[in-house]
């Protein structure tokens, strides 16, 4: 049984419809690569099997773990272990990081934490992602850069420790050692998790240190190819024109 | 005596029916509790008070390049006024911490009056917790060339709590420089009026004022009223508001439930953080990690 | 191209002749009860609009000017003339018009307006209609477009009956009741269920007549999913006694129908201004206001709009420039009522050579407006330092379920974009001139083109003085 399961997916954003059926199996502990150019409804994909509301699904299912999540709010989806880098994360001014992943863990688990345990095992999970610690007390996001904010998503993915994180453009706009270090924090989420990765890029700097299992190209709201990582040379040498014909 | 006082007035009048050009207090003789000066060094005071009328009266003055902080609380049941005098002259700065925790049967006018000469400085941190009724008025005249003022209020309403603050910036100076920005949420039956005024005179070239609130609705009985006015008889200055008064944003919540939580939860965390970004500008961190636990 | 717009030779002095003063009726000056009831029967009044006039003169005498505007000081109601009838009948033909009164309406252009692009035009001079026309393919199409008197003993009189101050009561401010009791002229339109009006109608207020007041009434209803564009003209010359507008204007948008209300008012710049507007908007529809304020002394005008219908919509769009002399004060209200109501707000106010601008609103959202949205931007922009300009917003709101956005910008013309303008050869003068026209363009870009220029034609003027 595969943990993700997206079955002929339509999904309408207001009127317009972005995705026009879309399949997609991610088993366990499988690493897949979604590529296309801009505007084909990547990012879209995403959100839909985040449950976004504003992205309305209007045929099609999306199966999690064995289960219908079509219709499920988006905090049961994050809890069911659905995690979603964003490309743009938001900035919460007065929640501090620290206090906005703690409340996160304590939504998941039904329990408060120890402070120290917790305070212990994030300042651990910094240092893996070479973060600076005063960040844990800053408020969410407020004026990190575009790196720290990157990173920053990373941490929660670590923390919450999902069976799937889909990656939306983690790595656009980062320098060579932001994209490292990212790099270095979706490899310790495999260790350690076993987790399933769905990574939506345009460029392939980030997939250099992984191992990928699929990889799958999206133009219009449709795949129009399906492919293991050799895939992705082939993208890096002949862009994506030629790729819906082969 | 009793007495009907007529305080927090709008300094341009609008339409009567709005009801926010001015707010009415009953009020009655008071007793006068000692006044305390202020000219160096910090000082933190504690207002305490059970009269069932009581006033005091703060003045804080440094010396030319001296800086002062004071955190003032006020613990306290009954009615109280309490008037706070700043005068910031050349090369000083006032930091003045206010936190008031209201009883839900008290009354609380806090009124501070200040002028910066020179290029003096005024740093105001206001926290409104506990759930009486709450007037304040800050009135600062930026008089000197360069002077500057920078305002945060945090408050959270809640039951039938009635906050009405009145921010009054008038720039006389040349280069005069204001901040102002107001967070809270309102709950329960919680009503609040904000009325801010950036007035830039004529004379104040090359003044700059922003004035910023956000309110976050989260009760199903709120009243909030909201007048920020920008007044000006001068040709060179750049005068902002920004005002964003509702419920969660769609955003806001996506993100927070992307990551598993409620959107009660989230709600809670935005309400106490419009609180915590105002106690997270306060230096002391004893100060400042007394008041985050007291929000939680 | 159309041929040479009459709009682009527009000179201030256009609207600063006056014509001599040829009128048939001319009431006494002041305002007492005979006055009032003489001016009923003059103008053959049904008995209720005699009663309704007396009791909103009575309210008149019992209310006060407001002391939270500018001032009306200069106003002095013991010597206005409420009533001028001019010296002729209203006419459905624009030769029978007398030639001087079609000399004024020449000059502004009134006609070639017709001709060109409108559906129909009512033209005001002074207290009545002096002539009314709307085209025949619009009328086929049941769309009724009458002055106010024709429409209170007409086919749809019940209707007026039913509508007329009933939304903007004498007992709303002193200026309503003043109107209420002395009203004279102004427009019925009713569009009936469905009808979509393609072009605009217009109607055009003169007031030439030294001392008076000019009082119309202006009442459309939009019927059922129809929509219309009504275009509001004003000026008058320039004598030293002081005039007063106090018109009212009462709209009715029904379910699912759309209005636009334009207007561009130009009055000479000893004109107190004191109009009231106001529309209903029922469920699912729309109302739109589109507003140049460049005349008068001084100016009370803030439209309001009450969304009472769910998914109801206001837009308003509006720009003020107060020159010398000139303390306008406009803006804009909403209420929000329905669920899922929205209303946007984009003003523009410039102040220039001592003259004062204030932009006041209210957006006020009640208990029932869930889901309400409301968005509101004004800019102000300041071209010297003898001017003022205030910015006087609130917001009321009592739902959590709203969404409410409010920001305003304060500022002057930078010296980066003149500096720019005069790098391309262009004159300081010009390209402040060009900045400012910039800055007004929320509005420009919402009028029919001649209307566009003529907007842009007074900018102009107000700037350098000449039309290039």
């Amino acid at each position: 049984m595969s943990l993700l399961e997206v079955k002929d997916l339509y999904v309408n954003v207001e009127e317009n419809e972005i995705l026009k059926g879309i399949n997609l199996e991610v088993g366990n502990d499988e690493t897949h690569v979604l590529m296309g150019p801009n505007g084909t409804g990547k990012s879209t994909l995403g959100y839909a099997i985040t449950g976004n509301p504003n992205y309305t699904v209007t045929s099609g299912k999306i199966m999690f773990d064995g289960e219908d999540i079509t219709e499920m709010s988006v905090n049961e989806r994050a809890k069911k272990g659905i995690f979603l880098s964003f490309q743009n994360p938001l900035e919460v001014p007065g929640v501090t990081l620290s206090a906005f992943i703690r409340s996160a863990l304590e939504q998941k688990t039904g329990k408060r934490m120890r402070l120290f345990e917790y305070k212990k095992r994030l300042s651990e999970t910094m240092k893996l992602l070479s973060m600076d610690e005063s960040y844990a007390d800053r408020d969410l996001n407020v004026g990190f850069s575009g790196g720290e904010k990157k990173k920053a998503e990373i941490l929660q993915m670590l923390m919450l420790e999902p069976k799937l994180a889909i990656l939306d453009e983690t790595d656009s706009g980062l320098d060579v050692d932001a994209v490292k270090t990212v790099s270095n924090g979706i490899r310790i989420y495999k260790e350690q998790c076993k987790g399933s990765l769905l990574i939506i890029t345009h460029s392939t700097r980030i997939l250099e240190s992984l191992k990928v299992d699929a990889t799958h190209v999206m133009e219009s709201g449709v795949i129009v190819r399906d492919g293991d990582a050799s895939l992705i040379n082939e993208i890096n040498e002949n862009g994506f024109e030629d790729i819906a014909k082969v | 005596m009793e007495k009907n006082r007529i305080i927090n007035k709008l300094p341009a009048k609008t339409w009567y029916w709005l009801n926010v050009n001015e707010a009415k207090l009953e009020w009655n003789d008071a007793s006068e509790l000692p006044e305390t000066v202020i000219t160096s060094g910090d000082e933190s005071i504690c207002i305490e008070s059970d009269n069932a009328y009581s006033e005091k009266t703060v003045k804080i003055a440094p010396d030319k390049g001296q800086e002062v902080t004071v955190y003032m609380d006020y613990q306290f049941n009954g009615n109280l006024e309490v008037r706070t005098e700043l005068n910031a002259v050349e090369d000083s700065v006032i930091k003045l911490v206010q936190v008031q925790h209201t009883k839900s049967d008290s009354v609380l006018y806090n009124r501070i009056k200040g002028e910066c000469t020179g290029n003096g400085r005024i740093e105001i941190i206001q926290v409104l917790l506990g759930e009486g009724d709450v007037y304040t008025e800050d009135a600062i005249d930026l008089v000197g060339e360069e002077s500057s003022l920078k305002i945060d209020i945090g408050y959270v309403g809640q039951k039938n709590q009635k906050t009405d603050i009145n921010v009054v910036a008038n720039h006389f100076g040349k280069k005069t420089l204001t901040d102002i920005t107001v967070s809270g949420a309102l709950r329960d039956a919680a009503q609040k009026t904000f009325k801010g005024t950036i007035d830039f005179k004529n004379g104040s070239t090359d003044s700059v004022g922003n004035e910023n609130e956000t309110v976050l609705l989260l009760g199903d009985d709120i009243v909030n009223k909201s007048v920020p006015l920008i007044l000006c008889a001068e040709e060179n200055v750049v005068g902002n508001h920004g005002a964003s008064i509702g419920d969660l944003d769609e955003d806001t919540l996506f993100y927070f439930e992307s990551r598993g939580i409620d959107k009660e939860t989230a709600e809670n965390i935005m309400a106490n953080a419009a609180i915590s970004r105002v106690v997270n500008l306060i230096q002391d961190e004893s100060v400042r990690e007394s008041l985050l636990t007291e929000i939680k | 191209m159309k041929e040479k717009s009459y709009v682009e030779d527009i000179n201030r002095s256009i609207y600063d002749i006056k014509d001599e003063e040829k009128d048939a009726y001319r009431i006494e000056e002041g305002l007492t009860k005979e006055i009032v009831e003489k001016l009923s029967s003059e103008k053959n009044d049904p008995e209720w609009m005699k009663e309704f006039r007396l009791k909103a003169l009575e309210t008149y005498n019992k209310l006060g000017v407001p002391d939270w505007g500018p001032s009306i000081e200069g106003l002095d109601m013991e010597h206005i003339v409420t009533y001028v009838r001019p010296n002729t009948k209203m006419q459905g033909s624009w030769d029978e018009v007398p030639q001087d009164i079609k000399d004024t309406f020449d000059r502004l252009g009134i006609p070639q307006a017709e001709r060109k692009s409108l559906a129909g035009v009512g033209a005001q001079y002074d207290s009545e209609l002096v002539y009314h026309n709307v085209r025949d393919d619009v009328a086929k199409q049941g769309v009724v477009y009458t002055d106010m008197e024709s429409a209170l003993t007409g086919e749809y009189a019940d209707m007026v009956k039913e509508h007329f101050m009933k939304l903007v009561t004498p007992a709303d401010h002193k200026f309503a009741a003043l109107h209420g009791a002395v009203w004279s002229g102004g427009s019925f339109v009713y569009v009936p269920k469905g009808v979509q009006v393609e072009i605009p109608l217009q109607s055009y207020f003169r007031l030439n007549a030294k001392g008076a007041g000019q009082f119309e009434h202006t009442l459309i209803i939009v019927d059922e999913g129809a929509s219309l564009h009504f275009i509001e003209g004003c000026s008058a010359p320039k004598y030293n006694v002081a005039n007063l507008h106090a018109g009212c204007v009462e709209l009715f948008v029904k379910k699912n129908a759309k209005l636009r209300y334009s207007t561009i008012e130009n009055w000479s710049k000893n004109m107190y201004n004191l109009n009231t507007k106001r529309v209903i908007v029922d469920e699912g529809g729309t109302i739109e206001w589109v507003s140049g304020s460049f005349g008068s002394h001084v100016s009370y005008l803030y439209p309001m709009s009450v969304l009472k219908g769910d998914n109801s919509k206001m837009e308003f769009t509006g720009v003020t420039f107060a020159a010398n002399g000139q303390n306008l004060d406009t803006g804009a209200k909403v209420v929000h009522i329905g669920k899922n109501t929205s209303s946007y707000m984009n003003t523009r106010s410039i102040s220039k050579g001592g003259g004062i601008s204030t932009f006041r609103s209210s957006v006020v959202v009640k208990k029932s407006a869930k889901h309400s949205k409301s968005a509101v931007s004004c800019q102000s922009l300041m071209l010297d330092s003898e001017s003022r300009s205030d910015t006087i917003p609130a917001m009321d709101i009592r739902t959590k379920d709203a969404a409410i956005g409010h920001e305003a910008k304060i500022g002057s013309i930078s010296d980066d974009a003149v500096f720019y303008l005069m790098s391309r050869g262009m004159s300081e003068e010009d390209a402040r001139a060009l900045i400012v026209s910039g800055f007004a363009d929320n509005v420009s870009k919402e009028l029919p083109l001649e209307y566009a220029v003529e907007m842009n034609n007074l900018i102009r003027l107000e700037m350098v003085g000449t039309v290039g």
